[in-house]
């Protein structure tokens, strides 16, 4: 019926109806980062505002197929954008940098570390040590101190605790991170994820960060692990813990935050069968949730260099 | 169930809410995603399209401010509309003094001639049509998630957007003539 057309699209489609929606669909918002720092300017102060745009606007380096967008003249970054030619652009705060499909860019700041950007990808520089990655995938190695670097998606913040990784974002705003060397963290609504080399993390609009595995891991292990992630299913969060190797105390440890009553105490057990626990790590401490035992088991992980664990902030303490 | 599907929805938006409330910035990221479609519209049925893209912006910015004196979270997608209706007046009233700016400088690909065609004539509609309208034609939501984001009944989303469509039909046929 041609009026469900109208209603919800389904139907024999209404030729006006759909003409009308293919004319006016270029006119649809399409979601660009809420840009706190920059205030627009209103009324009579827009027209030479608009000129100031329109001059500066497009810096385009098309042979490198990437497109670099100024917001608004401000600071310039140490981060260097390289031409075909060699000239370099610096990047300043509140660019845009939308690569082409199917290029490569590399992004250079000898303070900070190396970005490369994959095709069809879209990274806001908010500033020397701080990128907005909305959609696509960027590569980093990262030489600054560890904690100084952040990443923010549509979902979460990642902090560089000095290291290499490679973090992509989709349309939907979802998130996948692998480490290739080193750690960081994922921080989103109170919930963190730790995720080592070896190890990767998924992020979603709704929960944030997910719970990290290490990629060696059973598949079994790692579907029960999203399944509990994402529904909450008991059913899979059992199958998880009886699948789990050493190796997984990881994916367990975190699982401790994201459990609690009956659900903590399997988590618990299991944690307690797979890793020696310190006596600070006690069960009855670790089902209280209390920050003492939480971090004794952590430590009990032995998962490497951990001098950046001095400086976090913990957010359960 | 569809009832519990919009009560979850509803609560993980509440959820958000708070979140955002208390400072949380990818919680507000979310809602911006989430509404800035439902605010784009609202803005472009009062105001100019190349206006309505910073006025986002603005309504958000705003929103953010002002987000922890909202009372009751259940009650975000009306106030941030009524935000966004009184900045597109206020807008409005200072832009009387200004000259029209569709043609833009963006960072996306200028929209032809036509649409801004079709879409004066929806703003020359009824208010009550305007924003249903855009809505579904320009935002392409369906009516159901019409009615979900505005708060509208979906009897009531469903009536503007036939009686909507009607006039709008009349008028370009007429515009035609």
């Amino acid at each position: 019926m041609k009026s469900d057309y109208l209603w919800d699209g389904s139907g024999e489609p209404d030729d006006t109806v759909a003409g009308l929606e293919k004319q006016l669909r270029p006119l649809k918002w399409t979601p660009g980062p809420l840009r706190e720092g920059r205030r627009t300017v209103m009324a009579s102060e827009r027209a030479p505002w608009r000129l100031v745009i329109a001059a500066t606007a497009l810096i385009a380096t098309a042979t490198v197929g990437t497109l670099v967008y100024l917001g608004q003249t401000a600071a310039q970054t140490s981060w260097r954008l390289s031409g075909e030619d060699g000239s370099p652009s610096y990047l300043r705060r509140g660019q845009l940098v939308k690569t082409q499909p199917a290029t490569k860019v590399t992004l250079f700041s000898e303070q900070t570390g190396r970005v490369i950007l994959d095709g069809d990808t879209r990274l806001r520089v908010g500033g020397e040590e701080r990128f907005g990655l909305e959609q696509g995938t960027m590569h980093a190695l990262i030489w600054a101190p560890p904690a100084k670097f952040l990443v923010e998606t549509p979902t979460v913040k990642a902090v560089d605790l000095g290291c290499e990784y490679t973090l992509t974002v989709a349309k939907d705003g979802s998130g996948f991170l692998t480490v290739e060397m080193g750690w960081v963290a994922f921080e989103a609504r109170g919930l963190e994820s730790f995720i080592p080399a070896g190890a990767a993390c998924t992020t979603s609009r709704r929960r944030g960060p997910d719970t990290p595995h290490f990629l060696d891991a059973r598949p079994d292990f790692v579907a029960a692990v999203g399944q509990f992630d994402r529904r909450h299913d008991i059913a899979a969060l059992h199958r998880a813990v009886s699948e789990a190797r050493s190796r997984d105390a990881l994916t367990l440890w975190h699982l401790l935050r994201r459990t609690e009553g009956t659900e903590r105490a399997l988590v618990c057990d299991r944690l307690a069968q797979l890793v020696r626990l310190p006596d600070v790590a006690s069960r009855d401490a670790l089902l209280r949730g209390d920050a003492a035992a939480l971090e004794g088991a952590w430590d009990a992980l032995q998962l490497g260099d951990m001098k950046w664990w001095r400086e976090w902030k913990r957010r359960w303490r | 169930m569809r009832v519990t599907v919009e009560s979850e929805q509803r609560a993980e938006e509440a959820a958000l809410v708070q979140a955002a409330r208390s400072g949380d910035r990818v919680a507000f990221g979310a809602l911006y995603t989430q509404y800035g479609g439902v605010i784009h519209a609202v803005l472009i049925s009062r105001v100019s399209f190349g206006d309505a893209e910073d006025l986002v912006q603005e309504v958000f910015l705003r929103a953010m401010e002002r987000l922890p004196d909202l009372k009751d979270v259940q009650a975000f997608p009306a106030w941030l509309f009524s935000i966004a209706r009184r900045m597109a007046t206020d807008y409005a009233r200072q832009r009387r003094t200004t000259c029209a700016v569709d043609h833009i400088a963006s960072t996306r690909p200028r929209p032809d001639g036509e649409a801004f065609a079709v879409l004066r004539q929806i703003q020359s509609l009824p208010e009550t049509y305007r924003d249903t309208l855009i809505l579904r034609l320009v935002e392409g939501m369906t009516g159901p998630e019409i009615a979900q984001r505005t708060g509208l009944t979906c009897d009531s989303v469903r009536v503007n957007l036939c009686r909507g469509t009607k006039l709008l039909r009349e008028k370009l046929e007429g515009g035609l003539k």
